[in-house]
């Protein structure tokens, strides 16, 4: 399910894109639910690093991620407060912890590209492929593959 | 919860606070279970603390005291009690001429004691008891502390309610009854689920030498409507048992130091006086060759440490196999 239209360029895809640690990323608006402050989020004791916790968002419980540990970014450092971009999976809420949100562009799917060889490889397992804009490149985030978080190692384990 | 945090034992799921923060709800399945088979050295300490209280006659409850109608402090002991909550004033409905509240998408009856008016403004402290579908709420007027106390009533209850004064925390302290106050929620409280008040006279002895175990299982018996004594190691038990206090079922752990949970069953099963007694294995090991030892041992029944309501259930059959003999 993405948001595909047809117009006289063909097919476009609409992206509300979103910076994590430098990188522009675009979500795409399907899949997007709300975007939101994270507020009085609650830290979940021996989950995974990749989540920050959990918040109530209008009554329901949001398990919200942390994009930056997800990537395998180090903290963010400038102190700025994250934002969340609320998605859904399978019938339950997560928000992911992004560092800005930018604005919803309609992009033409012929200018996606298949991921670049030399993508960060930390990217490139959530990367569905990339379009170059203006002076940078956003990198489609395939939104599946970010919720796809297994249990820590030490969990299975035991 | 969450998919993502489910591989998480420690809790058994989340919820939303009146304040709208998200909480974390403890399973205290799940932490047993990570103690688990290095429990025993690391409960030492508190097992000493524990045999130390043991020696005293009468045990330590936890009680809930609180205030309601009266100055005069009441208390309830904290096992019976399912939640505490603060619920708006304004969310107290009457309907059908009495108080209720929407509780977790349910009605849940308010049972006020008496000289116990509900709040008109702010929010009203609420003791909930609750069984597997249905909860009531006693209404109080404020609740005061949780204490660790030797339950010993000294004065019965002249008043319906009040099973009798208690010193808690050097104040005489009311104790109330709360199978009093379920039949004023629900009529049927106690006969729906078979439990009848006077199953409650059943008393069961309770041996584990991990405090942390006993201390889990005790209040689940006695929610469940039992008398518990607890002892501490199987030499304890069997003074317990010779004593000449009447036990209706022993429930024991296996892996216990000096004499084990099988050797327990065959001193009492050898003991001429005892050899009725029905007994009941609580054990983490549960394997077809300890099953089998067990029978031989003279067990009644094996059922599986964190399986409570397993045990609950042999509890039942046992007793009630006792009272069709009797």
């Amino acid at each position: 399910m993405s948001s595909k239209s047809q117009s006289s360029e063909g097919l476009v895809a609409e992206y509300v894109t979103a910076v994590i640690g430098g990188q522009l990323f675009g979500l795409p608006i399907s899949r997007v639910q709300d975007v939101f402050m994270p507020e009085r989020l609650t830290r979940v004791p021996l989950s995974s690093g990749e989540i920050a916790g959990v918040l109530n968002l209008r009554g329901r419980i949001v398990t919200v991620v942390d994009m930056r540990a997800r990537l395998g970014l180090p903290k963010a450092e400038d102190g700025k407060l994250p934002m969340a971009v609320g998605v859904d999976l399978r019938g339950e809420s997560y928000g992911l912890l992004i560092d800005t949100i930018g604005e919803v562009l309609r992009l033409p799917d012929e200018g996606r590209e298949e991921n670049p060889v030399n993508l960060d490889p930390r990217m490139a397992k959530f990367a569905g492929g990339v379009h170059r804009l203006d002076g940078q490149l956003m990198v489609v985030l395939d939104i599946d593959r970010v919720l796809e978080l297994l249990p820590p190692k030490t969990a299975l384990a035991a | 919860m969450s998919t993502k945090l489910r591989h998480i034992d420690m809790f058994s799921g989340n919820t939303i606070l009146g304040d709208g923060a998200v909480i974390m709800i403890i399973d205290p399945n799940g932490i047993a279970k990570a103690l688990g088979a290095s429990g025993s050295a690391s409960h030492e300490i508190a097992d000493e603390n524990a045999s130390h209280h043991a020696h005293s006659a009468e045990q330590l409850t936890s009680l809930l005291v609180f205030r309601a109608g009266t100055d005069q402090p009441k208390a309830v002991p904290l096992a019976l009690v399912t939640r505490l909550e603060e619920i708006a004033a304004d969310k107290i409905e009457i309907s059908n001429g009495r108080y209720m509240v929407q509780y977790r998408d349910q009605l849940m009856p308010l049972v006020q004691m008496e000289g116990v008016s509900i709040q008109t403004s702010g929010s009203q402290p609420i003791l909930v008891f609750a069984d597997e579908r249905r909860a009531m709420g006693l209404v109080v007027d404020e609740i005061i502390d949780i204490v660790e106390e030797r339950l010993n009533i000294e004065v019965a209850g002249q008043q319906e309610g009040i099973l009798g004064s208690a010193v808690i925390k050097g104040q005489a302290t009311e104790v109330i009854d709360v199978g009093h106050f379920l039949p004023m929620a629900f009529a049927d409280w106690f006969t729906r689920k078979e439990m009848t008040p006077s199953q409650a006279s059943q008393s069961v002895l309770l041996v584990d030498d991990s405090a942390f175990f006993r201390n889990m299982l005790a209040p689940v018996l006695k929610a469940a409507g039992y008398k518990v004594r607890v002892a501490t190691n199987a030499q304890e038990g069997l003074s317990a048992l010779r004593s000449g206090q009447s036990f209706n079922v022993v429930v024991t752990d296996i892996e216990m130091p000096d004499m084990n949970g099988f050797e327990f069953a065959e001193v009492i099963r050898a003991d001429q006086n005892l050899s009725q007694m029905p007994i009941i294995a609580v054990s983490s090991l549960i394997s077809p060759a300890a099953v089998e030892r067990g029978r031989q041992a003279g067990f009644h029944d094996y059922v599986a440490k964190f399986d409570r309501p397993g045990l609950i259930a042999a509890l039942k059959e046992q007793t009630e196999e006792r009272a069709r003999a009797a």
